[in-house]
């Protein structure tokens, strides 16, 4: 069954991308869908009947050469069983968003068959996605993942004829590839300590090698592989841009693709718990990154970008929490986190998609506004996701602590070993909080600050895209109190009651912040960026990086490429193209004059030939 | 059969003469005809190839299939082909009949031009099939022939000029090469390339200096950073065809000299220059990438990723690793496909605009969006995304250079990515954007038959890039032979 799971999106994708002129633009629609809906109703199936012991099924023969041999397979097991749940769920609630969503886009023009690409491209994200938490082996792994990128790229660059567009599609592409170039050598160098590129090969030879630099190196690699592709620090700056993408792509890239970077350093926990230097970074990135985008996600005006540093806020808390690497404790807690940050996410992305389609594709909410009463239910789910994030202190954080349960003692762990870091994720929770809410005040509460016009042309979203946030919205609510049932039936050790409540009250503080900041004194926002201008800029610019590294590395690069490829490329070629033109008439005369273009060939040839015949067997004859 | 190598040798030479003697006019017929007999003689020379392939023994790290006949003044007619060869052969023989229908919107003196290309053909098949060094000399030499005639003849304005420049380019690393050929000729008594192999040179020979003069031609075909300047150019100012076999093939002829005789002939040589390679590689891979990221031109960008992505394979042999030189082999042939298929992009946009100025379009996917698909797969290969031919040999290079050289191949992947700036970067300017220019208003999307070139290209990428064994296995036992003398020559 899970093959099917895996392949049916592909199916889709192939049946909406190939022939849609012979189904017509809705049927292709319908068909991805159908088959985005089938492989999720079968993972619900498959997941009710799983067992909990690993199942691994061989598909085919893949790379071979000498030692190396990786086959595609599939793995079935706890971590992407609920992986496969998680992504085939918020594919198909995407797809059936997007039959509402894309039913008018004002970048195409009428008449022109843009859907069936789109839903094929969904389609073919998703089946990518799948592979990548159903490898078996670190190159099928790293297929998945390239693979995921191209369909992020295609995704992201989707209205081709938008600059912005293509640009965040090329910056997501390159970051991402940086990452992959660095997975690629851990890959090869864990391959080469193990002499196997199969998971658990590889998990049963680390253990020996633990503390080995090289097995270090190796992590490191990966993490850096993981890192680009989970948006942490420095990386991060492709997320925000990526927003760009349509919202039923924004929602899956941002909540599923940005994903799998965490799901590499989850899979591949048993081999980072060896190299404890690697996960202690690791925790330290994770805050940091946390922070940066808490921080940045606060003071944008771009209701988009927010979404994108609201799921850097959580990618960070997720980094984090795997860096603490403390083996079934981080499962316990993952298998919350990361289904419950997806579904999070593609709600959020998506209620906000249905906001800006509103408000004629403008993404500045602070000219949006009371909008609550045109949108009721697009402002019922999000006031509800973020009931939800602040009550479970944005689930990452805040779960293993209301909660009693392994959780727990992942985060007195973290607390003990790291104190700064475990503040500077508070911090982070209630900025991210704050940010969430922001956004909900500043669209759905208050008066409203849009032209009348727009305001009065706001139409009913198709009805399909209230039901899938109204589904999401029960679905969320469903795992976060199976969950809390789940849990407190497992015995757990508490740690201090304060302690255990602090991130739940970082999130009340970051809820209570932007009640005051937007509800209860609305001037406030405004008083403070004229206050402290410069760092109201520096935040909303997202700290500058974009610029830093534009002037860090692709001017110095362009710089160069200029500088090569004209001025050290002549001066390299000068001697020669003096003597070229020198001689130059003399060829001219033999080409035009004395022969044609056959005899010069066969002359040329002869020529050659006779001469190194001769010279040959002269030579081969003294020689013997 | 007995000569079925002679055979895929010399077909396109005797299609060539046929042309050179019979085809008479210069009306569209006969540019017609001149395309068929080309096309037709290429597409045979594939089929027989495919005996080769399947008849070739995985298994046998020497030459097979080999033809050897005495001729006159003591000279032996030698060819062979061993697991290193063979798919250099099959590359060739599968993209020419590609490259000449890609060729079909030529007009001006036809008939010339696919003699020209047809002479390519021979002589770049008989530098691979040849284990005779003075043959080998020859035909490899001689390639550069059709390049010049094609230069001189369809090279436009500055196309002699550069035909002149090719030649001093060229020569003076043969004439170094020819020298080292006969004092190894002389020391050893034969000009068989297996018996060579095994030969103990005397000492007065030295290996470094003879990998170096072999290496002088080779460098410059391959091209090897700083000889590259030369390539640009001449692809710019050729017709698109000759440019891609260029780009595809020639280049190959280099990678695999050095490879069959600096690493397998004077694996002392071969590894006292190993350092050396690898930073010039490196070099050349960031260089090329730097330039590609700045090209105004298609041509150009092509042409600069391309020399890029010899510097894999380079890297990849000089790795002294079974992984490596297996990656570098399978890469040479994803090279030549992709790039074949990236000019097959830029001859179609080419023949319907006249143009391959970056500038000069924009939005094209609107009006064409197959060949805008097309143009993302190859460019996708190029990048080396699993699942198509670019992944393998990437992913096995690295294997191998990252057990010795692990800065470089970071290197060398960071250069990677600034290739895929580069090229994302101008299917943004040029695919992607809207559609604003009148002149791009009315493209057509590709034809029946550049359609097909497409989907036999795509669909190649795509097997390659799942089912790569077909390739990995065949050259493994010439490779493990290969690069088990190389890894001794280290120690």
């Amino acid at each position: 069954m899970e093959t099917i799971i895996l392949f049916a999106p592909l199916v889709g994708a192939l049946i909406a991308g190939l022939t849609w002129r012979a189904i017509s633009d809705a049927g292709a629609q319908w068909v991805a869908t159908g088959f985005a809906l089938f492989a999720a109703a079968l993972a619900w199936v498959l997941w009710f009947n799983f067992d909990g012991d690993l199942r691994q099924g061989y598909l085919m023969d893949w790379l071979r050469s000498g030692t190396v041999d990786a086959a595609i397979a599939l793995r079935l097991d706890a971590v992407s069983m609920q992986m496969m749940v998680a992504i085939t769920s918020a594919s198909a609630l995407a797809h059936l968003f997007a039959l509402g969503f894309m039913d008018r886009d004002k970048s195409f023009d009428e008449g022109l068959s843009f859907r069936p690409r789109f839903f094929a491209y969904l389609s073919l994200f998703t089946f990518a996605a799948l592979l990548l938490v159903v490898s078996d082996g670190l190159l099928q792994m790293l297929l998945g993942l390239q693979l995921s990128a191209v369909m992020a790229y295609l995704l992201i660059s989707f209205r081709t004829h938008f600059k912005n567009a293509n640009l965040a599609a090329i910056r997501t592409f390159v970051i991402n590839m940086l990452g992959h170039g660095a997975l690629i050598l851990g890959i090869a160098g864990l391959y080469l300590l193990t002499d196997s590129l199969q998971f658990d090969d590889i998990f049963d030879a680390v253990p020996e090698l633990a503390g080995d630099p090289a097995l270090t190196l190796c992590v490191a690699l990966v993490l850096l592989g993981a890192m680009a592709a989970s948006a942490q620090i420095l990386f991060h700056v492709w997320l925000p841009a990526a927003m760009e993408a349509p919202a039923p792509a924004a929602a899956l890239l941002s909540a599923v693709f940005a994903a799998s970077g965490a799901f590499i350093a989850w899979r591949l926990e048993p081999v980072f718990i060896e190299a404890r230097v690697v996960q202690d970074v690791m925790v330290w990135i994770g805050m940091a990154t946390a922070l940066l985008a808490g921080l940045a996600g606060a003071a944008q005006s771009d209701i988009k970008r927010t979404m994108g540093f609201i799921a850097i806020v959580q990618l960070g808390l997720i980094f984090t929490i795997l860096g603490l690497g403390l083996g079934d404790g981080v499962h316990q807690v993952m298998q919350v986190q990361i289904p419950l940050f997806m579904g999070l996410q593609v709600l959020l992305v998506l209620g906000v998609g249905a906001v800006t389609r509103s408000m004629d594709d403008s993404r500045d909410m602070t000219g949006f506004g009371g909008l609550r009463a045109k949108l009721p239910v697009v402002a019922m789910a999000m006031m509800l996701a973020g009931v939800v994030a602040t009550g479970v202190g944005f689930a990452q954080a805040g779960l293993g602590m209301i909660l009693p349960g392994p959780g727990n003692v992942v985060f007195a762990s973290a607390y003990l070993l790291h104190p700064v870091v475990f503040g500077g994720l508070c911090v982070a929770v209630a900025l991210g909080i704050f940010a969430l809410w922001r956004v909900i005040f500043l669209c759905f509460t208050g008066p409203s600050r849009a032209p009348s016009d727009v305001i009065d042309g706001i139409a009913a979203n198709p009805r399909v895209m209230n039901a899938v946030l109204a589904v999401l919205s029960v679905l969320i609510v469903g795992v976060v109190l199976w969950q809390i049932a789940r849990m407190s039936a497992m015995p757990g050790l508490a740690g201090p009651a304060w302690l255990a409540s602090l991130p739940f009250a970082s999130a009340v503080a970051g809820f209570v912040l932007a009640v005051w900041f937007y509800v209860l004194q609305p001037g406030l926002p405004k008083a403070f960026a004229q206050a402290v201008p410069a760092l109201h800029r520096l935040l909303g610019d997202g700290f500058h990086l974009d610029r830093a590294f534009g002037a860090i590395f692709t001017a110095p690069l362009r710089s160069l490429g200029s500088l090569f490829g004209e001025t050290v490329d002549n001066r390299l070629d000068a001697p020669m193209e003096a003597l070229g033109a020198r001689l130059e008439p003399r060829y001219s005369e033999i080409l035009d004059r004395r022969f044609g273009p056959v005899h010069l060939c066969c002359a040329a040839a002869i020529f050659f030939g006779l001469v190194a015949v001769i010279t040959w067997s002269v030579l081969a004859a003294g020689g013997a | 059969m007995d000569n079925l190598l002679s055979i895929t040798i010399f077909i396109p030479a005797i299609a060539a003469a046929i042309l050179a003697i019979f085809l008479r006019g210069d009306d569209p017929e006969a540019h017609r005809n001149a395309k068929w007999v080309a096309f037709i003689a290429s597409a045979m020379t594939f089929v027989v190839s495919l005996f080769i392939l399947f008849d070739f023994d995985a298994g046998d790290p020497g030459f097979q299939f080999v033809e050897e006949h005495e001729w006159p003044f003591g000279v032996t007619y030698r060819v062979g082909v061993d697991g290193i060869s063979l798919w250099m052969v099959m590359l060739t023989t599968f993209l020419m009949p590609l490259i000449i229908a890609g060729a079909w919107a030529h007009e001006t003196r036809t008939k010339g031009y696919m003699i020209a290309l047809l002479m390519l053909e021979t002589l770049i098949l008989g530098a691979f099939l040849s284990f005779d060094l003075m043959f080998f000399f020859l035909f490899a030499e001689a390639a550069i022939i059709p390049l010049l005639v094609i230069l001189g003849l369809w090279g436009g304005d500055g196309g002699r000029a550069s035909a002149v420049k090719l030649i001093l380019y060229a020569v003076p690393g043969a004439v170094v090469m020819l020298i080292a050929m006969v004092v190894m000729t002389f020391d050893a008594g034969t000009t068989d390339i297996e018996a060579l192999k095994s030969h103990q040179f005397s000492d007065g020979i030295s290996p470094l200096w003879m990998a170096l003069a072999f290496l002088a031609s080779f460098a410059v075909k391959l091209p090897l950073w700083p000889l590259h300047v030369w390539i640009a150019g001449v692809q710019a100012r050729v017709p698109m065809a000759a440019a891609i076999v260029l780009a595809a093939l020639l280049t190959k002829i280099g990678a695999y000299g050095i490879l069959r005789f600096v690493i397998a002939m004077f694996p002392e040589g071969a590894a006292q220059l190993a350092p050396v390679l690898m930073w010039l590689s490196v070099a050349m891979i960031l260089y090329g990438a730097m330039v590609a990221l700045v090209a105004t031109d298609l041509v150009r960008l092509i042409a600069y990723a391309g020399i890029a992505h010899m510097g894999f394979v380079l890297l990849g042999m000089s790795s002294a690793t079974p992984q490596g030189v297996d990656g570098a082999i399978f890469m040479m042939v994803s090279h030549g496909i992709v790039m074949t298929a990236l000019m097959s992009v830029l001859v179609a946009l080419k023949d319907r605009t006249g143009s391959t100025d970056i500038a000069a379009f924009g939005g094209v996917a609107g009006r064409m969006p197959v060949l805008a698909f097309g143009a993302l797969i190859f460019t996708m290969a190029a990048l080396g995304v699993p699942a198509t031919s670019g992944f393998v040999g990437l992913f096995l290079i690295m294997i191998g250079l990252f057990q010795t050289q692990p800065v470089m191949a970071a290197l060398a992947l960071i250069g990677l990515a600034i290739v895929a700036a580069a090229l994302l970067g101008v299917i943004k300017r040029v695919i992607f954007g809207p559609l604003i220019k009148q002149s791009l208003k009315e493209l057509e999307d590709l034809d029946r038959r550049e359609l097909g070139s497409f989907a036999v290209l795509f669909g190649v990428v795509l097997y390659l890039g799942l089912v790569p064994g077909v390739i990995t296995e065949s050259t493994g036992a010439s490779v493990d032979a290969l690069v088990l003398g190389y890894q001794d020559a280290f120690e």
